[in-house]
């Protein structure tokens, strides 16, 4: 399995998760679980971008 | 059971349902299997999504050769850490036989328990070996913390703090408030 698909199977049992504990009805759980998936998965590659430049230990 | 008023956000009224019933036995339900304490006060459909969610996060994290924490003192945060598997309820147990070949909570210290310390520290680094286990203790202990959630939320609509939405859902009889 890849970083990114763990990543993203981790973002989609989170959000699902939440979705059903804080929503009721189909709409308000599927608007709240999108947002925390993408918000997730956005926030998680934007930090890669900013940690982009800075170089892996032990490497040049 | 109480039947309130209150308004949505786009301003309409909606009923919701505020029962209150004392919480120790879904609370207990909750904790000993994911999911299984919305059954008991009648959520069922989120209680079963929760129940395969929580559960798919903590197969996962055994797939992927995650590890439990046991509370070592030469580590203070892993208390913490130890704390929140415990949550997970009896499933703990057997991610921690799977772990540690042995129900352990606490790692001795090397003063006391040198070589017992080592043969622990041993079992564990086999286990780490496996490139995923750090993602799989990440979902053992999310799924861990979802369950405390879960008994939480549990707890909140037995004392009447978070209303049914639902009127059908709420447990006849049972109201107080």
């Amino acid at each position: 399995m890849s970083h990114f698909l763990i990543m993203t199977l981790h973002s989609l049992l989170v959000a699902v998760f939440f979705a059903f504990l804080t929503r009721d009805g189909f709409m308000p759980r599927l608007r709240i679980g999108l947002f925390l998936f993408a918000g997730m998965m956005m926030g998680a590659l934007l930090l890669a971008w900013f940690m982009y430049p800075y170089p892996v230990q032990g490497q040049p | 059971m109480a039947t309130t008023a209150t308004a949505g956000a786009s301003g309409e009224e909606t009923a919701v349902a505020v029962t209150s019933r004392s919480p120790w036995l879904p609370c207990l339900a909750a904790w000993l299997l994911p999911g299984a304490g919305h059954l008991v006060i009648r959520r069922t459909v989120p209680g079963l999504v929760l129940m395969a969610v929580v559960l798919t996060t903590f197969g996962v994290g055994l797939a992927l050769e995650g590890t439990v924490y046991a509370m070592d003192p030469e580590q203070p945060l892993s208390y913490l850490s130890t704390a929140a598997n415990v949550g997970m309820g009896p499933l703990d147990l057997w991610a921690r036989g799977i772990t540690y070949g042995t129900l352990r909570y606490r790692i001795p210290d090397s003063r006391s328990g040198a070589v017992e310390r080592e043969r622990v520290l041993q079992v564990m680094r086999e286990r780490y070996s496996a490139p995923t286990h750090s993602y799989g203790r990440t979902f053992l202990l999310t799924a861990a913390l979802m369950n405390l959630l879960l008994v939480l939320d549990v707890y909140d609509y037995c004392i009447g703090r978070k209303p049914y939405q639902r009127q059908d859902e709420a447990p006849p009889g049972e109201c107080t408030a």
